[in-house]
């Protein structure tokens, strides 16, 4: 019981340490390509974040218990991941309103995310499979595999849920959504494999999140 | 400029994949969408509209037939001509403001009055 009060406790610092404000919001846009946001972007921004924070307090507690990864930081990098896959998988419902507006720009995964980054992510999660494979942690590669199908799922949804917003925030935000679930699966596979060097993981994460998109894609 | 957008209103009374293909047409003919563009997939469309899957594809289906659009493996769907019974200019311009003015939110009669106070002002 107090270990899940001390889980529920360090989930709603989380929240208060990640709570999105308009500068955090603008800061997302420009690294994500929209330069100079206005304050109906920046809005569509910290929504987007918000949709994603507010989960971790809940999901904290609840993954620390169920996965293997309660050392080190790897129920952190559980916790952000699961909470990006729901906040994908909700924004997945249909628009309510009578009125609907959509693009006629195609898009496609390529339109939205560079290839190098998800090309190295596959290559991390076959090499890490063969490795914990190569020594019989089936448990491991059932782990990894299940790890993979979540950033599948996440990125998945990114190309295909409906358009809300502004369209250069809405682009630069299924960009962002597929280059962190990347990098992400690609921490959780370091932390699986790689421990005590699952920094290693968290380095990879920190390139696939600041791989800017190709210019002439989003930047329509 | 902004991309190309379709607007679907599910309370005018008229079947969305009409709306879709008539939107279209208005696009394709004002030179919005000129030969050779790539449209979203059904799939895309549908979802961003909150509409059927078949609902669009019905009207991707229509101007298939017409010959307007033409679909394939490798690049998706395409503008392949100009419809056979393109609006004059006028129509097509004013196809045009509609869709931007319905996408803004603006009733009918406000964008009558936006229209009247420029030829006022002329």
């Amino acid at each position: 019981m107090a270990a899940v009060v001390v889980f529920v406790c360090f989930g709603l610092l989380l929240l208060v340490l990640l709570w999105p404000t308009a500068s955090n919001g603008k800061r997302l846009l420009k690294k994500w390509q929209v330069l100079d946001p206005t304050d109906a972007q920046v809005a569509d921004a910290v929504r987007y974040l918000k949709r994603r924070r507010m989960l971790y307090p809940w999901l904290y507690p609840a993954i620390g218990y169920f996965t293997p990864l309660r050392d080190g930081h790897g129920d952190i990098l559980v916790t952000v991941l699961v909470g990006t896959l729901l906040a994908e998988l909700l924004a997945l419902r249909p628009p309510r309103t009578a009125r609907r507006v959509a693009s006629l720009t195609p898009r496609g995964l390529s339109d939205i995310a560079s290839k190098w980054v998800l090309r190295y992510y596959v290559v991390i999660v076959v090499v890490a499979t063969v490795y914990v494979g190569s020594y019989l942690r089936w448990d491991l590669v059932g782990w990894l595999l299940l790890s993979a199908a979540v950033v599948g799922v996440i990125i998945w949804a990114a190309v295909t849920r409906p358009a809300t917003g502004d369209q250069d925030v809405d682009m630069a935000l299924r960009t962002r959504s597929v280059h962190v679930s990347a990098g992400l699966g690609a921490a959780v596979a370091g932390a699986l494999v790689l421990s005590p060097w699952g920094f290693i993981g968290i380095l990879a994460w920190i390139a696939m999140a600041n791989t800017k998109p190709v210019p002439a894609k989003i930047d329509r | 400029m902004s991309a190309p957008r379709i607007v679907v209103d599910l309370e005018n009374g008229v079947a969305p994949w009409r709306q879709v293909r008539d939107q279209l047409v208005r696009l394709i003919s004002g030179g919005v969408l000129p030969v050779g563009s790539r449209l979203p997939t059904i799939r895309q469309l549908a979802a961003d509209l909150g509409l059927a899957a078949g609902t669009v594809a019905r009207a991707y289906r229509e101007l298939e037939t017409e010959g307007v659009l033409t679909t394939g493996r490798r690049q998706g769907t395409v503008v392949a001509a100009l419809p056979s019974h393109a609006p004059d200019p006028l129509s097509a311009a004013a196809a045009e403001f509609v869709a931007v003015a319905r996408s803004l939110g603006a009733s009918e009669g406000e964008a009558l009055n936006a229209v009247r106070a420029l030829y006022g002002a002329e």
